[in-house]
């Protein structure tokens, strides 16, 4: 079975881009373009890491995290994705479990998701 | 006993020492007039003489002693014992009184003592042949005689010695404000007074002689009449030769001082180049002297007026608000002041002024205190710059860069604070808008970068099924991005580091670590061109990733700038309790005219040089900026085509 992984991104081109390269790795992945939708994917399916854009319409980051945090507690990891400079502050502000910078290399994104899921 | 008292003693002594002269003397002249020849007769008259003469001593040293005592009461009271000035008064008006009381005193003893005589030796005494009427007009004439020879000697003693007491009194009087007072006896009556004395005196005595010679009475009569009206007439006629010329100088002199200024046409005419022509003389340099000064005065009265009137100009033409004051008042306040009070007049603004001031607030709205206001921070010796907000009159919030600094005096005492405070309310507006501008526009760029890197990576990941070129475009790609994003990132450290929204960690930390890694790093990425010398092991307090950043701007900027090639050493050693970090390199070096300007925002020292390598200058101004925040310096020293060693020192953790 192999590890699910939700791109909750507004921006389409970097939800491809990482569902291109995290499906190439093996992964399953899911995408969601706004905080509620993705609250809709974790109802229908827990995955076991969760990528989480800080700036979107309808539902932004923060709301999410907090709702998610609300209902399933600690059920699956967030990596705060963000083009903002102080990720790790942000990151820490939502209690998520790591944080990414805008723009990031591939490399540096296939490191930190595998050390959340198995392959 | 004091200066003083001595100058008093003196006065006495002189006196009854000159009276023991003529004491001696005159009986002499007093048994030759009334013709007493009998050696027996005469040593009776001496013996009569004897005790009239002390009487007459005694009586006359009594008045005068009490005469002088004011003066030695007012100045043994010196310094402090005279707190309401009455001794002083009673011996302003005993100064002037003693000479004239003290002259009367002592001619009249002198006649007294001598009449007395005259009308004992009247009487029967035995031994002694009374004496004949004749006998008794001469010694009353004699008697006349010795009061007007006493009077001028008198007086010129007295005047004489009292002279320098006399000078002292009047100037204490001056200092205290007591008006010298006294009846005028002016110079004129005393000279005609004295020239009746210096007549009536020979002649009495000649008239004495001649009667008892027998000269005819008509004859005397005639003859004495003649001299006692010739005598004071020429006296009056001297004193209107002397007096007037004075008169005159007084005049003038009194004018001026009542009018408080000089007409230089006045002039005190000079009759003769004698004592009194040379007052006339010095008074009339006086008035040219008065009249050049006034001159002066008003000149630099017309100077400080243009001085002052160009200040005005100046203040009301300022943008930034003024305002001065001294300890107790304002004293100036310009137009944009008192626009910025909301007030019409300086006068309103006096009254007011220290409600309006207490208006400021701190920029996060709460009041301030008064004793640390700005003016009252500068009256207390300070010179500050801060922000601070002020609601206006018309209920508007302004934000006002306000600069307060004392105002001192020749002797570097506070007198006096002045405020400038300029309104940066619409500045600071842009201020925001220009970061708020910038942070959007680089939250923007960030993911169209992120996707044009994402994907070039991407499609480089496959690159089995790339040809070359295709390979090298997706990396020029790849490092375009990069690049736009470290401009991004520039921007957006410059734009905060400028509006003071920077906040670094503070964690302890070992400066080696962060060096060995940045060094590692930039190691792999250049292909060992750099290196890592001496690196000693430095606690310091710091934001680690700032720090971090600090090594690898240096060391990007020493590899940039070294186009040969050569290598780059960085160091770590502890100097004087602090850690100092050295990037060396022997690349193109910095020449010595952009040197002091390299730290600026945006410099950069090589455009439109071979050695422009892009970039936006922000590097080596964020530095300054990280590592000042530090507490450290940053430095460098530099020579042109030979390298640079750009140095940083942190503070150790003690």
């Amino acid at each position: 079975m192999p590890s699910r992984v939700l791109v909750v991104e507004d921006e389409e081109d970097i939800a491809v881009l990482v569902a291109l390269l995290l499906r190439d790795r093996g992964m399953e992945v899911a995408t969601a373009a706004d905080g509620r939708a993705a609250l809709a994917e974790v109802e229908r399916a827990m995955p076991d890491l969760i990528l989480l854009d800080m700036k979107m319409p309808v539902m932004d980051g923060p709301a999410f995290a907090q709702a998610f945090r609300a209902r399933w507690g600690r059920a699956a990891p967030l990596v705060a994705f963000t083009a903002a400079e102080d990720a790790d502050r942000r990151a820490a502000a939502i209690d998520a479990d790591a944080s990414l910078g805008k723009p990031f290399d591939l490399p540096q994104l296939v490191a930190l998701v595998e050390r959340f899921v198995k392959r | 006993m004091d200066a003083a008292g001595r100058d008093l003693r003196r006065v006495l002594l002189v006196t009854l020492a000159g009276d023991l002269g003529f004491t001696l003397l005159i009986p002499i002249f007093y048994l030759r007039t009334l013709g007493i020849v009998w050696s027996d007769d005469r040593l009776l008259v001496v013996e009569l003489l004897l005790p009239l003469s002390l009487l007459k001593a005694f009586v006359l040293a009594l008045p005068l002693r009490r005469l002088l005592q004011p003066i030695a009461r007012w100045r043994r009271s010196l310094p402090d014992g005279d707190a309401d000035g009455a001794l002083l008064r009673r011996a302003c008006r005993a100064i002037f009184l003693i000479p004239r009381r003290g002259t009367l005193v002592y001619a009249a003893t002198w006649a007294a003592t001598y009449f007395a005589l005259t009308l004992l030796l009247r009487f029967p005494i035995p031994d002694l042949i009374p004496l004949a009427p004749r006998a008794m007009v001469a010694g009353a004439l004699f008697s006349v005689t010795l009061f007007a020879a006493a009077v001028p000697f008198s007086y010129g003693v007295l005047t004489a010695l009292l002279a320098p007491v006399a000078a002292e009194l009047s100037l204490a009087a001056r200092v205290r404000g007591v008006p010298l007072q006294g009846r005028q006896l002016s110079l004129r009556a005393r000279l005609i007074a004295f020239g009746l004395c210096l007549t009536l005196a020979p002649t009495t005595w000649m008239s004495g002689v001649a009667y008892m010679a027998g000269v005819p009475t008509a004859t005397i009569a005639l003859s004495a009449g003649l001299v006692l009206v010739w005598g004071p007439a020429c006296a009056a006629l001297l004193a209107w030769a002397i007096a007037g010329p004075i008169g005159r100088v007084a005049e003038l002199v009194r004018a001026l001082a009542e009018r408080g200024e000089v007409d230089p046409s006045e002039r005190a005419p000079i009759f003769f180049l004698d004592e009194v022509g040379r007052l006339a003389e010095g008074v009339n340099e006086m008035v040219d002297a008065l009249d050049q000064s006034r001159h002066r005065i008003r000149d630099q009265a017309e100077v400080e007026r243009r001085r002052a009137a160009e200040l005005q100009a100046v203040l009301d033409h300022m943008v930034e608000a003024v305002l001065v004051c001294d300890r107790e008042r304002l004293r100036l306040a310009n137009r944009a002041a008192l626009e910025q009070l909301g007030l019409a007049t300086v006068e309103e603004a006096r009254e007011r002024w220290r409600d309006l001031v207490a208006r400021l607030t701190t920029p996060g709205g709460s009041g301030i205190p008064r004793e640390v206001q700005p003016l009252s921070r500068a009256l207390g010796g300070e010179t500050l710059t801060e922000e601070q907000c002020m609601v206006t009159p018309r209920d508007e919030e302004r934000r006002l860069r306000v600069t307060a600094a004392p105002i001192r005096d020749g002797q570097g005492a506070v007198v006096g604070a002045v405020m400038v405070s300029r309104d940066v309310t619409e500045l600071r507006a842009l201020d925001r808008l220009k970061e708020q501008f910038i942070r959007v526009a680089a939250h923007e760029l960030k993911t169209p970068v992120t996707v044009m890197k994402g994907y070039a990576q991407l499609v480089l990941r496959s690159a089995s099924s790339l040809a070359p070129s295709q390979g090298a475009a997706l990396e020029a790609i790849n490092r375009g991005s990069d690049r736009i994003d470290a401009i991004v990132r520039d921007l957006l450290d410059v734009s905060q580091l400028y509006l003071g929204r920077w906040q670094l960690a503070s964690e302890e930390l070992d400066l080696a670590a962060v060096t060995r890694s940045a060094v590692d790093r930039s190691a792999a990425r250049s292909s060992g061109r750099v290196r890592l010398g001496r690196a000693e092991s430095a606690r310091v307090l710091g934001d680690p990733r700032r720090l971090d950043e600090v090594h690898a701007r240096l060391i990007d900027n020493a590899l940039k700038f070294s186009p040969r090639g050569d290598d780059v050493e960085v160091s770590l050693t502890i100097e004087d309790a602090a850690a100092v970090v050295a990037v060396r390199d022997a690349g193109v070096g910095i020449p010595p005219d952009k040197g002091p300007r390299i730290f600026e925002p945006f410099y950069r020292a090589h455009t439109d040089t071979p050695h422009d390598h892009g970039g936006i200058g922000a590097g080596l101004y964020i530095c300054k900026e990280i590592v000042e925040r530090h507490g450290g310096a940053i430095w460098f020293a530099s020579e042109e085509g030979k390298g640079s060693v750009f140095s940083f020192r942190l503070p150790l953790k003690i």
